[in-house]
């Protein structure tokens, strides 16, 4: 089915999930309280070892519930998530948040070999650990630096240098480059991206920006209303999105080239997760929408690897 | 209105606009000194003299990294922050020497609207007063007339006017810039300083709010000054392009010279970074470090520590704006190379 060497995302367990490293299986969340939010419903994730995956979704479509569960900091109310890499020393996974997690009152090596030092590793060794990984980020210089001193970019490098520093098999990064500029974001998702494939880490991006993420995702998984709608390879995705929402969010995206028309824009909003709507969660705003959305769509090939959950499933067409 | 009869006179004129912070230094600082620290009080050229036209009914977007005093020179134009040098004429009058009721002119006439809609909105307001607070103050409706006037903007702005009682947390997003829009508008404004109005939207929402920019600029006639660090939003709605790099502009064209004719390397470094949809593996040769700090701009032309052509005359001489070919200004010493 996958070809040899494509790492990442597939919607359905067909070479079986042995195969693959990281294997999310039917994960529902329900936020019950006063009111019950259905955060994620049925989701099925297959990741590989040194693949980087792209998550794209609108806010609130519940992708950081998702990585949160894949990152254990939350429980799944249904399904599972399975880590088939032997059981070893390094930690299962690593986060990188938006806001950058770095101490104010430590330094840039204190910030980085804090991990280690609460693992009980030798002051040398994380040291040399940290400087490592530090070199490894190109902040070398900046050892003894307090983040305040340090830009934006730098700081979420000093973040990402800790995910990196134990080795884990999984690093998940929820829109860490949002609050960064267009330039720096580039900049710092080729450097992460090019270190988790040399150290054989899984790598799991989220934004709601495509274009920042395609010249070097291998798969992209969108997501909306708390359900994965596409998945597939990068160049299949966003090449021959087969959702009419893929669709609708790869044409809104500004160009030189779409100045002076009108973007093509997706009418209305997400609905609110308190009270999705009976079916195909996107039906209200879908210009394909007919009866048969009033029922809930199975994921469906389209393509080798390629999976769609939509009734009419195929390529962008005129209205 | 002498505006209308001279159609070609620029809208709003900068021209040597400087804004200068300055931190005086605390007591510690003065005890310090007086024991001979030698502590001096920081400056921040967060501007550093820039002229610039903008013309009636033209986008002007003004693109540059965090940092480079695109902000700063919204904030001037709009009249938040006073320049320390420099000239700003609105409709060709100074602003500096205008009074009373010309001076209201300019100052309806320029709105801004800002990034965070969460937090340019006041929270305790509902939106008939956010909205319809500032044209009943400034009289240009009567308190009567005020709902049905904030009924006409929301519709205008794609909001339902049953929302009116609501409060800005009770929408989402795009919705809460859509009421900063609005808020604009209610002054009956000719310019906009659009602040990164659509950075912190989703892709799909900031494609909702870039048509209905779009839209009301044909509407009502609008000048737009677009303030963004995003190439491909400034590429889509702009007519010309002002890139800056620490308080200056460095590069001033059409969209089309900017985008297919780039002659500032600074410009070049940023185009080959815009963010496609091109899904062939990228190599990214990223500028070379990172913005300098304004307290301590490095000499001559600021970007020659980053600059892959810089030469030992980029290090000692500060390069000027100049035209190189109708309307396409940059600031480059390699222009008089080959010359």
């Amino acid at each position: 089915m996958e070809t040899v060497g494509d790492a990442g995302v597939i919607h359905q367990a067909d070479a079986g999930d042995a195969a693959y490293d990281f294997v999310v299986d039917d994960v529902s969340k329900v936020f019950a309280g006063a009111t019950r939010v259905q955060a994620l419903s049925n989701i099925d994730l297959r990741l590989k070892r040194g693949s980087f995956t792209c998550i794209v979704g609108p806010s609130g479509c519940g992708k950081s519930t998702l990585l949160r569960i894949i990152g254990e900091l939350e429980t799944a109310t249904k399904g599972t998530v399975q880590i088939n890499v032997p059981q070893s020393k390094t930690p299962r996974s690593a986060f990188v948040f938006q806001e950058h997690g770095v101490f104010p009152w430590f330094t840039v090596l204190q910030n980085v070999a804090f991990g280690q030092q609460m693992a009980s590793v030798g002051k040398k060794e994380r040291e040399q650990n940290a400087r490592r990984w530090i070199a490894e980020v190109g902040l070398t210089g900046f050892e003894h630096s307090y983040p305040h001193q340090l830009s934006g970019g730098m700081r979420q490098r000093v973040a990402i240098a800790i995910a990196l520093l134990n080795s884990p098999r999984l690093i998940i990064a929820d829109e860490p480059t949002t609050a960064l500029d267009v330039t720096i974001q580039g900049q710092i998702l080729f450097e992460v991206q090019k270190l988790c494939r040399e150290t054989g880490t899984a790598l799991i991006w989220i934004t709601h920006d495509l274009a920042v993420v395609a010249g070097l995702a291998d798969r992209v998984a969108v997501m909306y209303a708390g359900r994965v709608v596409e998945t597939g390879s990068t160049a299949d995705v966003i090449g021959h999105p087969m959702h009419p929402y893929t669709h609708g969010l790869i044409a809104s995206i500004p160009t030189p080239e779409s100045r002076g028309r009108p973007l093509m824009q997706i009418p209305g909003m997400t609905p609110s997760l308190l009270n999705l709507p009976r079916g195909c969660a996107f039906r209200g705003r879908c210009p394909r929408a007919t009866d048969a959305c009033l029922a809930e769509p199975q994921p469906e090939q389209v393509r080798p690897g390629q999976w769609v959950r939509c009734w009419h499933a195929g390529g962008p067409r005129n209205p | 209105m002498s505006a209308e009869r001279t159609s070609d006179m620029p809208i709003l004129a900068l021209s040597g606009i400087e804004l200068r912070f300055v931190q005086p230094l605390d007591l510690a600082a003065r005890i310090a000194n007086l024991l001979g620290a030698g502590l001096r009080t920081q400056v921040v050229h967060a501007v550093a003299g820039v002229d610039l036209e903008v013309r009636p009914g033209e986008v002007l977007g003004i693109v540059g990294e965090s940092g480079c005093g695109k902000s700063t020179l919204g904030r001037v134009v709009s009249g938040i922050l006073p320049p320390t040098a420099g000239e700003l004429r609105y409709r060709g009058v100074s602003v500096a020497e205008m009074h009373g009721p010309e001076r209201r002119a300019y100052e309806l006439g320029v709105q801004m609207i800002f990034q965070d809609p969460q937090a340019s909105l006041n929270p305790r307001m509902r939106v008939r007063d956010i909205v319809g607070e500032a044209p009943v103050a400034h009289r240009l409706v009567s308190r009567r007339e005020q709902a049905d006037y904030v009924a006409a903007l929301m519709r205008q702005v794609g909001l339902d006017p049953a929302f009116a009682q609501r409060y800005p947390h009770q929408f989402s997003g795009g919705q809460r810039q859509r009421i900063g829009i609005a808020r604009a508008l209610a002054l009956k404004p000719s310019v906009i300083v659009c602040d990164e109005a659509v950075a912190a939207l989703d892709v799909s929402i900031q494609a909702q709010v870039l048509n209905l920019f779009a839209r009301l600029r044909e509407e009502l006639n609008l000048t737009y000054l677009f303030i963004s660090h995003n190439l491909g939003v400034v590429s889509h709605v702009s007519d010309r392009v002002a890139i800056m790099y620490l308080g200056r502009i460095v590069e001033l064209a059409t969209t089309d010279d900017v985008f297919l004719r780039a002659n500032h390397p600074y410009t070049q470094a940023l185009l080959k970074e815009l963010p496609t949809l091109a899904t062939g593996r990228r190599a990214y040769q990223p500028i070379q470090g990172e913005l300098p700090s304004p307290l301590d701009p490095p000499s001559g032309c600021a970007f020659h520590p980053r600059c892959p052509h810089a030469m030992p005359r980029c290090k000692a001489e500060r390069p000027l704006l100049r035209q190189i070919a109708p309307g396409h200004m940059s600031a480059c010493h390699l222009n008089d190379m080959g010359a």
